[in-house]
């Protein structure tokens, strides 16, 4: 599967980088393709383009706060989950974004 | 509830990101305030043209904006880029009004809400460019601005003058437990609710210029990676060869002030991790209380200490509780199994 991941905490110094770096560990391990963007402080890092984001199967937002660039995900599929929740939690939320692309296909 | 119905309804999203563009501000004008007083004492910065008088000038200015932006990015996260100005008018109404930090975030609200509802009337399509740059701006920041002015303001003015004179008129018993208080909830979950809840107080109280909160809530989110490094360091055989690996980092993450270091640790074995950091980090938050550190800057850690009031005393602060939780920690950790000490997989994550 295509994942898309934004993370975007408050403070946008650590749980921001932290949230990513675990989906991405937790999705890679179940071998789906990941793309992950983060919101921080400085900015947008590494961010996903229009086209690869309507690619994805799936979007995953990590997120205390507003996310930047929503435009780019209308009519995708869309989890969206606390910063902490997807430090703690990757793999769960991995599987629960799994779940949703196999309800939406059924 | 509807997906768009549920995003107007989080308020937490909205607050938080509003805090989130304006913590820059605050750690530029705290600390430059703050180092005024350093370069030149606490009347330097009245010698025209002293360095003081400028670290003074630029960082009052940064401070200027504090609740114009707190309020303009929260009718941002409800409302888009539409919330923006009106947002900013609210909020600096609402400082003209003597109703700081509340009155931002009520005003914010209250623009984007506001912002949101105008943007679904329905319009014929010629008109629609004239509702985006006159109609709404217009009708927006009209309408919240009198709101602050005639109805909110006062009586919002009023709560906050009298949190003002609650705090400053807590006993020091009082002012002890909040500091505990606020220095366990950073330990509690690092970066999560909790911590952030804490952490928003205390930038209120910055706000309204109350210095000594922030001070024990930065100590308390100091100590979890401090002393969960050094136990690492001192019991090995309590810690899995990924949580090791983690600690080389996770001490310098402590003394930033970036209280999620101690999540790897925390996550491996929340039983004894969690109540070990918060009972030490409470310590930390108590005694900076009890000593009267306080400090402007929202953030910085160990680099800030020069800023902190009674600097000395806030490392005391900071050591006791970085000990009481690496002790605990140490006692009440079992050493792990042969297996476990192979297992080399991360730590976060992993439940």
């Amino acid at each position: 599967m295509k994942i898309v991941i934004v993370s975007a905490c408050s403070t946008g110094i650590a749980s921001t980088y932290m949230a990513s770096e675990a989906l991405e560990l937790a999705g890679k391990k179940r071998g789906h393709q990941i793309l992950a963007e983060t919101q921080g402080t400085l900015g947008i890092e590494n961010e996903v383009s229009e086209s690869d984001a309507q690619d994805a199967d799936v979007i995953i937002l990590a997120r205390d706060i507003k996310i930047q660039g929503m435009d780019r995900f209308q009519g995708k599929e869309i989890l969206e989950i606390g910063v902490a929740e997807a430090i703690r939690k990757a793999e769960e939320v991995i599987r629960q974004a799994e779940e949703l692309v196999i309800k939406k296909s059924s | 509830m509807s997906s768009e119905r549920k995003n107007l309804l989080d308020i937490r999203k909205h607050l938080l990101t509003g805090v989130s563009y304006m913590i820059p501000l605050v750690v530029a004008g705290g600390i430059l305030i703050a180092l005024s007083f350093l370069v030149g004492g606490y009347k330097g910065f009245e010698v025209a043209g002293s360095p003081a008088d400028y670290l003074m000038k630029i960082g009052g200015g940064a401070l200027s904006f504090i609740v114009p932006i707190l309020a303009a990015f929260i009718a941002y996260s409800i409302a888009d880029r539409a919330g923006i100005a009106p947002g900013l008018v609210a909020g600096s109404v609402a400082v003209a009004v003597n109703s700081g930090f509340l009155g931002g975030i009520v005003g914010g609200l209250l623009a984007g809400y506001l912002v949101f509802y105008l943007k679904k009337i329905k319009v014929p399509n010629v008109l629609k460019p004239l509702m985006g740059i006159l109609v709404i701006p217009l009708v927006s920041t009209l309408v919240v601005g009198l709101l602050i002015y005639l109805v909110l303001g006062g009586p919002i003015a009023a709560v906050m003058a009298a949190m003002q004179k609650w705090l400053e008129n807590m006993g020091q018993v009082n002012l002890i437990v909040l500091g505990a208080i606020l220095g366990a909830m950073q330990a509690f979950d690092m970066g999560g609710p909790v911590d952030k809840t804490a952490y928003t107080f205390g930038l209120a109280m910055l706000a309204a210029g109350q210095y000594m909160p922030m001070a024990a809530i930065m100590v308390g989110g100091m100590v979890p990676p401090i002393a969960l490094s050094i136990a690492a360091k001192l019991r090995p055989a309590k810690f899995s060869p990924a949580e090791r690996k983690h600690a080389d980092a996770a001490w310098l993450m402590g003394l930033s002030f970036i209280t999620e270091g101690a999540i790897p640790f925390a996550s491996a074995d929340p039983l004894h991790v969690i109540p070990s950091q918060v009972i030490g980090s409470a310590v930390a938050g108590a005694l900076s209380m009890a000593f009267g550190c306080a400090l402007r800057a929202p953030h910085g850690g160990i680099f800030v200490l020069p800023l902190v009031e009674k600097p000395v005393l806030y490392l005391v602060a900071l050591a006791a509780g970085t000990a009481v939780t690496a002790i605990l920690v140490i006692l009440v950790k079992k050493d792990l199994t042969e297996n476990q000490l192979k297992d080399k997989s991360i730590a976060v994550g992993e439940e």
